[in-house]
């Protein structure tokens, strides 16, 4: 087993013992299991995956949908550092497929790079956001 | 008799305001307890990204990264915390004072100060004064920040910085002690450094991995260390403000009591003055008629 806590500025999202955790990091997805070396890693958007036991099927997994933070695996402890972290059981379809079209528009208005900036990372959030709330439909759907 | 109906409305509007105060320190009270709970759920992130920083403090590329690297000051960015109403006591006055303070300090040694404000009574000083560039004006975010309100202030800070537009960045923000103290105070935000993680260091690893990169790494972690600052200062400041006009407003509504007390003795005054009067006339009167 390996402790995972979840770590956002509105409060610890996460905080239990797990069997495999997969995150997001710069250089592509990690799986991170028990006796893992140090590391320190740049997250960066992406979806965090928790098997909580190891028979547990992929479709059993607790999916987070995260943006960008640090990653640090040390003495068997994960801690994640990330600006926000929602469960998938939070996150309706079709709200987040509304919010991504409404930031695509808002990115085509864009006059300014501030207001450019903005609108493509509100688009980076609301696409993590889709990809977490249809990957659990999938799974649901083939349960 | 006309004094008295003149008493009569001064005690009748006194206590609509009393009522007023007394509404708007009962609203504080309650917001007051809320950013103090926002304040606490960080807390576990100001902690993790301390104790990242002080895995990272032995290694050497830290200190040449371009957030830690300490420069010759010339420029100075200060970021200033008030509120966008007033009837807040000292709250705006004590935090604009410690930086003009500082503004004039800076001046007198040749460096040129900029600034950013979150708030409008912030902007209002600072568009004021002479000789200091105001680079952007932020409302106050209101009574529920969200940790996306900072991200646009933390992108500018970083950029400047980076680009060696300014050479320090200073936030001047209220601290929450207690109930009944707040501090202005100011806080060094940029040049990163070190010193204060060094003292929480909880454990220690000879080898750690850094990816993709040392570089890339000490950044996100700088960047996680400014939000978090950022973040926590702006949540104090708001439980500051709160619990100032909280208190602003609970001396008030105590003052329109005093003034009821006086007010009501004088109209009782008044009114047995004139009791007494119409008496004497009734029985002046009278005797006048018995000759």
């Amino acid at each position: 087993m390996i402790h995972l806590k979840l770590v956002t500025l509105s409060g610890v999202k996460f905080d239990d013992d797990v069997h495999e955790v997969i995150l997001p990091t710069l250089d592509g997805r990690i799986g991170v299991l028990t006796n893992h070396m140090p590391l320190i890693s740049s997250a960066s958007n992406g979806i965090i995956s928790i098997r909580h036991n190891p028979k547990d099927s992929d479709a059993a997994m607790e999916q987070f949908a995260t943006h960008g933070g640090v990653i640090e695996v040390a003495n068997n402890t994960i801690r994640v550092i990330v600006d926000e972290a929602d469960n998938s059981d939070d996150i309706n379809e079709s709200e987040a497929k509304s919010a991504l079209d409404l930031a695509i528009k808002m990115k085509s208005e864009a006059k300014d790079n501030v207001s450019l900036e903005n609108a493509q990372r509100l688009i980076d959030r609301s696409s993590v956001r889709l990809q977490v709330a249809q990957l659990k439909r999938r799974h649901h759907t083939r349960i | 008799m006309g004094s008295t109906i003149a008493l009569k409305r001064r005690i009748s509007s006194v206590k609509n305001t009393r009522q007023i105060t007394k509404a708007m320190e009962l609203v504080s009270a309650s917001k007051m307890r809320k950013a103090q709970e926002n304040a606490k759920r960080s807390r576990e992130y100001q902690e993790l990204a301390y104790s990242l920083l002080a895995r990272l403090s032995n290694i050497d590329e830290v200190k040449r990264h371009p957030l830690f690297e300490e420069r010759k000051i010339k420029n100075k960015l200060y970021i200033s915390i008030t509120s966008n109403s007033g009837l807040a006591g000292a709250y705006n006055a004590n935090s604009l004072k410690i930086l003009a303070h500082s503004i004039i300090d800076d001046t007198s040694k040749n460096i040129s100060s900029s600034v950013i404000t979150i708030g409008k009574k912030g902007a209002q000083f600072v568009g004021r004064l002479k000789g200091v560039n105001l680079i952007a004006v932020y409302p106050a975010f209101g009574d529920n920040p969200t940790p996306n309100d900072i991200r646009p202030i933390l992108n500018t800070i970083i950029s400047e910085y980076r680009e060696k537009k300014v050479d320090e960045i200073v936030i001047v923000f209220t601290e929450y002690v207690s109930n009944l103290v707040q501090t202005a105070q100011s806080l060094s935000l940029l040049p990163a450094s070190t010193e204060e993680a060094k003292s929480r260091i909880d454990y220690k690893y000879d080898f750690t991995n850094f990816e993709p990169s040392t570089e890339e790494v000490i950044d996100s972690v700088a960047e996680r260390l400014l939000e978090v600052q950022l973040w926590q200062s702006l949540l104090e400041s708001l439980a500051s403000e709160h619990s100032m006009r909280m208190m602003a407003m609970k001396n008030a509504s105590d003052n329109a009591g005093d003034i009821i007390e006086d007010l009501t003795l004088e109209f009782n005054t008044a009114r047995q003055a004139g009791i007494t009067r119409e008496l004497a006339e009734i029985s002046g009167g009278v005797e006048a008629l018995k000759d």
